[in-house]
């Protein structure tokens, strides 16, 4: 089967390529011999660039966030979140070299997910031939409030992760095992954990007061009621 | 308490379960994170090696151009056998690439046409390599999922598309 082959007539005509000629392959241009503040994106890029793996590694930290508010603007499977962000990050690290200013990475890594995003959601709305009328894609249209408030979900999300790893032992078993989607019954986690049925409602209500007291949630709570919130943003939130 | 009521400090956690759901949904969300930073990590150490690979055969990327499933997304393709087909273009200066997918199987033509070897790589390492014939024309018998990148060369040059999922 060779339908591919020359006699094809949509095969677009390409000029060859000629000798000489070389692509804008990923260079360091001169600006990032340029001297930078040390934790700089411009320096990391520089550094990643240079082969510096804990570099990169502080630049995939530091973007993540986003890379998941991104995704949480769309409802993906977890295998598809997992598809696009493989796939923003080996584009970034093809892309490195040709960024002419590093301090433009979020917005690069934040449009590039975006784009990954609609892309797979529409191969699976191919695939699952859903009606075109009446599913047409309402994010279509970047949404960059909900970005926003994608962003700020992370951080209170990420601070309670922060917090339950405060909690002492007991507790923070007791709350994860009830965590988990769906819940345990209390005689199933009577019997995980080793704990009377009659001390899990009280453990409970223990332990989730003890979390809103842990440094991590009243950092949080400190720097959410500051400027970041006012009272419309919160109420917003109140639903997020 | 200040937790409680409308004192301005944190609405959304008026009790405790709303507390414990919060709880859920930001643990439910842990594994994705960190999947999406192992997936960062990983990203790296492969694309090094291909970074040796680009500065030995001066390798050019290639963009997306055309994809079938988004130019009509709303649309299913289906060639005269029934299976869904997509279709791709990726191009470059003076060097392209056009690949058509269906269920079982790869084929596509590198542009200039002329023999030479294409390899498909995925995130962890190559997933199928062979030759392209006298026309550019190459089929490998794999249906990838996930990110890929398609590695072509030849003697007039070499180009390596940029990283989609197919």
């Amino acid at each position: 089967m060779r339908t591919l082959c020359a006699g094809r007539a949509t095969i677009r005509h390409v000029t060859p390529r000629p000798p000489h000629e070389t692509g804008p392959g990923p260079q360091p241009g001169p600006a990032l011999d340029a001297p930078a503040p040390d934790h700089s994106l411009t320096a990391l890029v520089a550094a990643a660039l240079a082969g510096d793996e804990r570099a990169w590694a502080e630049i995939v930290r530091r973007h993540a966030a986003l890379v998941l508010a991104r995704i949480h603007q769309f409802r993906l499977t977890p295998q598809q979140a997992e598809d696009v962000a493989q796939t923003v990050w080996l584009n970034l690290c093809e892309h490195l070299g040709s960024l002419r200013e590093p301090e433009a990475l979020p917005g690069w890594i934040s449009t590039t997910t975006r784009h990954e995003c609609l892309r797979v959601t529409a191969a699976a709305r191919r695939t699952i031939l859903v009606d075109p009328a009446t599913d047409l894609d309402l994010a279509v249209e970047d949404d960059e409030d909900g970005l926003a408030l994608e962003l700020l979900r992370d951080e209170r999300h990420r601070a309670l992760r922060a917090g339950l790893a405060e909690l002492p032992e007991h507790q923070r078993r007791l709350l994860l095992l009830l965590s988990t989607d769906p819940p345990p019954t209390y005689l199933e986690v009577s019997e995980q954990l080793g704990i009377p049925v009659g001390s899990i409602g009280p453990t409970r209500q223990r332990g989730l007061e003890r979390l809103r007291r842990t440094q991590a949630l009243r950092g949080y709570v400190a720097s959410s009621t500051g400027t970041g919130f006012d009272a419309g943003g919160r109420d917003v939130l109140a639903w997020g | 308490m200040s937790w409680h009521g409308d004192d301005g400090v944190n609405g959304q956690w008026v009790d405790d379960e709303a507390l414990a759901r919060d709880l859920t949904a930001a643990l439910a969300e842990d594994d994705l994170y960190r999947g999406i930073e192992q997936a960062g990590l990983r990203a790296f150490g492969f694309q090094r090696q291909l970074v040796a690979l680009r500065d030995e055969l001066d390798l050019l990327l290639l963009e997306l151009v055309h994809d079938s499933e988004n130019n009509d997304a709303l649309v299913a393709v289906r060639d005269r056998s029934g299976t869904d087909t997509r279709s791709l273009v990726f191009e470059g200066l003076g060097i392209g690439v056009e690949v058509e997918l269906t269920d079982d199987h790869v084929e596509g033509q590198v542009i200039p046409a002329g023999p030479g070897r294409v390899m498909l790589h995925g995130p962890d390492g190559v997933l199928a390599e062979v030759d392209t014939d006298e026309v550019g024309y190459f089929r490998v018998d794999v249906r990838p999922h996930g990110p890929v990148q398609l590695v072509c060369s030849s003697d007039t040059g070499a180009c390596a598309t940029q990283w989609l999922v197919w």
